[in-house]
């Protein structure tokens, strides 16, 4: 684990700095080879990439910040944090942002999306509340967990923002199943869950259902709700295995792929670097997984390995939703690839988990014992 | 680590354990995912590589060059002139409805006729561009580039519109093009239509139509996702049409129409040493230019109701009692059957009565003409001495003369559509009557023949083929419009040589002199019908009048013309041919009821014959031959 810290006085930066190394590596791998498909995907714009960059340097600033914080003391913080969120995500519904048809954004000087934060605030909030009992939590215990997850992803949900308020509800479950809960309440509620579908489904808006039934045959409406999954489709699979070469998407350059820079990146790095190159792609972000996994295991202390752990699990499953979506494995919610996509909140939010992750890697006290 | 199991340790225990399943569950998504990915990638990329492919390229028609049409002096006639349209793609277009609304707000798009555009888009294939406005200006083009961006589906097209220098003057003769409807393409081969955007209809352009269209050629059109081009390839060039070299002489054509001023009625010249046709022209007409661009419905409707009928083709299609225009053919059928002889008298009183028969024919001419030989007959057109010709030449002779220049067939000239008139015999009058009673050949049926009228009718075209034949003395060719057709690809001039369809009497020399003679005095001699006419002209001709009734006027001629309600009056027709010994001009004129053939159709021929004759024939002025 230590491997980096022993070699050489770079490390000895690193570490007063108190940053992961390993990490780091990989987070700058991904996030240059990320600025250089967004390059491409903007059709060659330097704006969008600037942009990018100023939210990715927003980003990395919080993760410098958080690093520096004891878990300590962000446990203590975590329910200030939970409900600040909470606040904006009110905020948000009472004087967001209106925009296509949702009301996502805050303009507090910059614009932001709270339901962002509420990824982050979640799992903290959760490990907050369960590194306090040595105890299995019993059914109420559970019950108000739920409460805490349940909140956020209501208030999301009315934005709407139905991507957002799934990812927002795995992270807080992988919390709590973490928190160690009884098997009995995980099936309990699953069965429950599977019984609501039917409510759900009848909850959900017009165009969130097209979606859905979109995926299960996407050319019964190739220019209307299908249009997205089809050319997505068509992007990837003329990727072949080596692809058409950088700045070659003709999926992209042309039009046909919608949303190139944000939720179909993916797409566009498909196409471009063909099956290899999006190998490599998964491969980055399984290491920043297995990176943030390695210090979640060896974390000390439940607040920390739970919330290392939520963190770890939750950018993968982040991941791997956005490339499910563009593969057409999922329906269409939504959801930034991590630090790819031009999303700047989703992006900040991410490299502050960093942050967190590296304060408790380097947590002298939990580790000297 | 662990010494003693506390509880803390327990839960420790549960999270890694719980992490370890998770982490299971998401490798088992990463192998789903990469499963999937090369599904798409590795198996299906010939498949989607195609699909990424066909959004960009799409193979598109490009259309030919039509033919153009020059005239006899290389002058074009019918033309192509580079325009811009104004075209809709429906599949890509959200709301059509909308889409038109918004276009005609900004200007773009005449708010009416919008219904049709609709219901025409409904009926066509959703990727097939259809034109939503032809004939676009340089402004309209200006300001529709400012708002593209806002209108997807909808672009601007560069193309060849058909032109008609002419305007209406050509109408007829040389046809329109109009855009290829649904109807047509059930009709025709798709493959040859495929990208053509029009279609000749009538005239030259509805004759020669597989010689004018060309083919299509193709191109790949890399296109964005917004339908836009952004590059062309070729793949086959579009091979132009074959253009069309006439024998109308682009002057003589307008003046024509020009001079018959929107009366009704037909003018037809022809070249007699090759049967050219010099100009053909119908009176009124409409705009062939409006039929290129689509005609609203209203124009067209104007157009079908109009009760002067400008579509209807009075060259070729209307049937006409000749009058006394056919004389000369009939008194030169009777010289050679040795019915008559040049100098032979009869006396006119005004009237002519069938033995044993109290009907009366009478002459135009109250009083009578006294005694008339042959040359003196036609001279003053008296009709008594044809009521008898043409009894004593009989139903049979009537009907052979009058077959021998080409009356009651087609003549087969390159103009679709055309009649055969009809020319009366006994089989004819059994085979058109139902009545018993009616079914009977009367002589009083062949006397008033012999003046053309009756059951005689003729086509403006066929009259000028006869006296193109008189001209000739007896020698006929077939009408034609197309003298040559320039090959599109080699350039290559074929000429189509003249058909000569009959050769009559050519030993009969003495006869052929009787009868031009007597044309001649028609014009220019001293009791000629039109020697009103005579002393306006430049140039000596040869002419005939006739003026033929519409229906039978009742017997006592108390009636003058002016007082019969218009419709009613006499039709006026003149024929004519120039130079006397070397014709190059044979044309026949008829006004509808313009009343006495010396008067409007004699005016229209010498106006016309003057003009054509001070340009294209050698000097056989009228000073000079007297």
């Amino acid at each position: 684990m230590n491997t980096l810290e022993a070699t050489g006085q770079g490390m000895g930066v690193l570490q007063r700095l108190k940053l992961d190394g390993w990490l780091l590596v990989w987070l700058m791998l991904l996030i240059s080879a990320g600025l250089a498909v967004l390059y491409s995907a903007s059709g060659g714009s330097g704006d969008v990439v600037l942009f990018q960059v100023s939210r990715l340097l927003i980003g990395l600033g919080l993760m410098l910040v958080l690093a520096q914080i004891t878990p300590r003391f962000m446990a203590r913080a975590a329910p200030w944090a939970y409900g600040t969120v909470l606040i904006l995500l009110v905020l948000v519904l009472l004087v967001g942002e209106e925009g296509g048809g949702a009301r996502r954004w805050l303009d507090l000087g910059i614009r932001f999306q709270p339901s962002e934060f509420a990824k982050l605030a979640a799992p903290l909030m959760l490990a907050h509340f369960f590194h306090s009992s040595r105890d299995r939590p019993g059914f109420l215990k559970t019950l108000a967990a739920l409460a805490l997850i349940v909140a956020p992803v209501i208030l999301v949900t009315q934005q709407p923002d139905l991507g957002t308020a799934v990812v927002i509800g795995c992270f807080g479950f992988i919390a709590l199943l973490l928190a160690g809960i009884n098997r009995k309440f995980i099936y309990g509620g699953a069965t429950l869950l599977f019984l609501a579908i039917p409510a759900l489904w009848v909850s959900l808006r017009d165009y969130q259902r097209q979606r859905i039934l979109s995926l299960l045959n996407p050319e019964s409406d190739p220019l209307g709700a299908g249009y997205h999954i089809i050319q997505s489709k068509i992007a990837i699979g003329s990727g072949g295995a080596f692809g058409k070469g950088y700045m070659q998407s003709s999926q992209a350059q042309f039009g046909f792929l919608p949303e190139p820079t944000t939720d179909f990146i993916f797409s566009v790095i498909s196409e471009e670097f063909g099956f290899v190159g999006v190998v490599v792609a998964m491969l980055l972000f399984i290491a920043v997984a297995v990176r943030m996994l390695q210090i979640a295991l060896a974390a000390q202390g439940r607040f920390s390995r739970i919330l290392a752990a939520s963190l770890a699990i939750g950018f993968f499953f982040s991941f791997a939703l956005n490339a499910a979506m563009t593969t057409g494995l999922l329906p269409v919610v939504g959801l930034p690839l991590p630090l790819i996509s031009v999303a700047g909140s989703a992006n900040v939010t991410f490299l502050a988990g960093f942050g967190i992750l590296m304060a408790i890697r380097s947590d002298r006290r939990y580790l000297a014992r | 680590m662990t010494i003693r199991p506390n509880s803390e340790q327990v839960e420790e225990g549960t999270l890694v354990r719980r992490a370890t399943y998770m982490v299971f569950l998401l490798g088992l998504l990463s192998l789903v995912l990469l499963a999937r990915l090369s599904y798409l990638q590795l198996t299906q990329y010939g498949y989607y590589a195609g699909q990424a492919l066909g959004n960009q390229v799409q193979g598109r028609k490009v259309p030919p060059r039509r033919g153009i049409i020059l005239d006899r002096n290389g002058e074009v006639i019918v033309g192509n002139q580079a325009g811009f349209r104004l075209i809709l793609v429906p599949e890509q277009v959200d709301n059509l409805t909308a889409t038109l609304g918004r276009l005609a707000q900004s200007g773009i798009l005449n708010p009416e006729g919008q219904s049709e555009l609709i219901d025409f888009s409904r009926g066509s294939q959703p990727f097939e561009a259809i034109p939503i406005r032809t004939r676009l200006s340089d402004e309209l083009v200006a300001r529709f580039a400012v708002v593209r961006h806002r209108f997807a589906g909808v672009d601007i097209e560069g193309l060849l519109l058909r032109e008609y220098p002419l305007g209406a003057a050509g109408a007829h003769g040389l046809g329109y093009v109009t855009a290829v409807s649904a109807e047509d393409k059930e009709r025709l081969d798709p493959a040859q239509y495929a990208g053509i955007p029009h279609i000749g209809k009538t005239g030259v352009e509805g004759s020669y139509e597989d010689y004018l269209r060309g083919m299509a050629g193709s191109e790949r059109v890399v296109t964005n996702a917004y339908g836009r081009p952004l590059s062309r390839t070729r793949e086959l060039e579009p091979e132009p049409g074959a253009d069309l070299f006439l024998s109308i002489d682009r002057s003589l054509q307008t003046e024509a129409y020009d001079a018959m001023d929107s009366r009704r009625g037909a003018v037809v010249a022809i070249d007699p040493n090759d049967g050219g046709v010099l100009a053909l022209v119908s009176s009124p007409a409409f705009d062939p230019n409006d039929f290129v661009s689509g005609m609203n419905r209203d124009t067209f409707a104007e157009l079908n109701r109009n009760t002067d009928r400008p579509m209807f083709n009075r060259a070729v299609r209307g049937a006409y009692p000749p009058g006394s225009t056919i004389k000369p053919m009939l008194a030169f059928s009777a010289l050679t059957s040795g019915h008559r002889e040049a100098d032979q008298t009869i006396n006119c009183w005004g009237s002519f009565r069938l033995p044993g028969s109290r009907r009366v024919f009478r002459d135009w001419k109250r009083e009578g003409h006294g005694a008339m030989n042959l040359h003196d007959a036609i001279a003053q057109s008296c009709d008594v001495y044809f009521y008898q010709l043409a009894h004593d030449i009989n139903v049979e002779g009537l009907h052979d003369s009058l077959v021998q220049f080409g009356f009651g067939t087609p003549t087969g000239v390159d103009v679709a559509g055309e009649r055969a008139g009809i020319v009366p015999s006994r089989a004819w009058k059994r085979a058109n009557f139902s009545d018993p009673a009616q079914q009977r050949w009367f002589p009083g049926d062949t006397v008033v023949a012999g003046i053309g009228q009756g059951y005689l009718t003729v086509t403006p075209l066929q009259l000028a083929q006869a006296v193109a034949q008189l001209a000739m003395r007896g020698r006929r060719y077939k009408p034609r419009l197309v003298e040559a057709i320039r090959d599109p690809l080699g350039g290559n001039l074929v000429r189509m040589p003249p058909v000569q369809t009959g050769t009559l009497a050519p030993e009969a020399a003495e006869h052929w002199r009787t009868v031009v003679d007597s044309m001649v005095a028609v014009v220019h001699g001293p009791r000629g019908t039109a020697r009103a006419t005579g002393a306006g002209l430049d140039f000596r001709i040869a002419g005939k009048t006739g003026t033929s009734q519409v229906t039978a006027l009742p017997q006592d001629d108390t009636q003058v013309p002016e007082e019969v309600e218009e419709r009613f009056r006499d039709h006026s027709l003149f024929v004519a041919f120039a130079p006397v010994h070397e014709p190059v001009i044979a044309l026949a004129v008829i006004v509808e009821n313009g009343g006495s053939g010396s008067g409007a159709a004699a005016e229209v021929a010498s106006r016309l014959l003057d003009t054509y004759l001070a340009g294209n024939a050698p000097p056989d002025r009228v000073a000079q031959a007297q």
